[in-house]
């Protein structure tokens, strides 16, 4: 009864939140890395990359969070690929 | 020369409201076409997919786009292809256009595509009805992207894109966990593309995927997921006289008929 959840399910959880929820994000690597939790993918704005770490931080409380997540850019190209 | 914008996933949702317009706005100096590759809002609600139709309603190139599951997650599929139509939009789903570009003619064919994985490691059409029904929707759309490629080549056009959802090829998922490939694409579409023949694929979906690969048949596949490029769209510059024929090493008469023009 009162051994802790195994982290794996944890993350497991911690992703269907993700999902489910008004962020809708499926697109992020959520892992365990020894000890930690690695986030790590690209997001549209910083208010939705602190949700999604504020989410981590509740679901995942107690635990070590690593997190690489970048926010996309939306600038126009600066070049084009030419395809021979 | 054929310019043509790409971009996928761009997930907007009700509060992304003018995010991509500005660098949208700048499209007629830099590109013929705007190819949207699924994935256009975050929920699948129609007040999401208005947001979309404002983003690129009244640009000055034509805007020509596939779904992605994201589009189809509340069952609103249909009414999202409306509004986004009333926009504009060509909604592709196993149908095809043809665009004048200085004095040539591009022909996009689309479909969202489904998942299934790659050769040698892909699911069968076999077992519980759910398994069977999984396999045939990725069937359904390869079938239905390998007709409208055909269209394209009877309609004269000189170049042709496949624009899908999910991806063709294992190579532009390179950064996603091998383990969920067959969520990501299906093998499927790669060769309905190479059976048909096609100049370039344009995709989406794998957000930690790579940009570049290639089918087994030669056609250059670019994965535009708006992570993965970092930008508010991609551009690739094809020039349809110079073009090899996509279907080089299995010459097919719709291949052929590419190079009539
Ligand atoms: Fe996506
Ligand atoms: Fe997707």
């Amino acid at each position: 009864m009162n051994t802790p959840e195994p982290t794996e399910y944890r993350i497991e959880h911690f992703r269907d939140r993700l999902a489910g929820g008004e962020l809708a994000e499926l697109g992020l690597l959520v892992e365990l890395r020894g000890a930690s939790v690695l986030i790590r993918g690209s997001v549209p704005s910083a208010a939705y990359r602190d949700r999604v770490l504020d989410l981590a931080r509740t679901e995942l409380a107690g635990l070590a969070i690593h997190a690489d997540v970048v926010v996309a850019g939306h600038a126009q190209p600066d070049r084009a690929e030419d395809l021979p | 020369m054929i310019r043509v914008a790409a971009v996928g996933d761009i997930h907007l949702g009700e509060d992304s409201r003018g995010v991509l317009r500005p660098a949208f706005d700048t499209l007629g100096e830099s590109a013929d076409v705007l190819l949207l590759a699924g994935d256009l809002t975050r929920h699948g609600t129609v007040a999401e997919a208005r947001v979309v139709a404002e983003e690129v309603e009244g640009l000055p190139v034509p805007v020509v786009a596939v779904l992605g599951n994201h589009d189809y997650h509340d069952d609103a599929q249909h009414a999202i292809t409306e509004v986004l139509g009333d926009a504009g939009v060509e909604v592709l789903e196993g149908s095809s256009v043809v665009i004048p570009v200085q004095g040539t003619r591009l022909g996009i064919a689309g479909t969202k595509g489904f998942g299934g994985g790659f050769p040698g490691r892909s699911a069968g059409e076999f077992g519980e009805p759910v398994m069977k029904a999984f396999v045939r929707h990725s069937r359904d759309c390869a079938q239905g992207l390998e007709r409208a490629l055909r269209e394209l080549a009877d309609r004269e056009c000189t170049t042709r894109i496949a624009l899908t959802h999910f991806s063709p090829v294992p190579d532009t998922l390179a950064g996603e966990p091998l383990e969920i490939f067959p969520f990501l694409g299906s093998y499927l579409l790669a060769e309905a593309m190479d059976e048909a023949g096609a100049d370039l694929a344009v995709h989406g979906h794998a957000h930690l995927g790579a940009e570049h690969g290639v089918t087994p048949g030669g056609v250059r596949v670019r994965n535009v997921a708006q992570p993965v490029i970092g930008k508010a769209f991609a551009i690739y510059h094809l020039h349809p006289s110079a073009q090899k024929p996509a279907t080089a090493t299995q010459p097919s008469p719709t291949g052929s008929e590419r190079v009539r023009t």
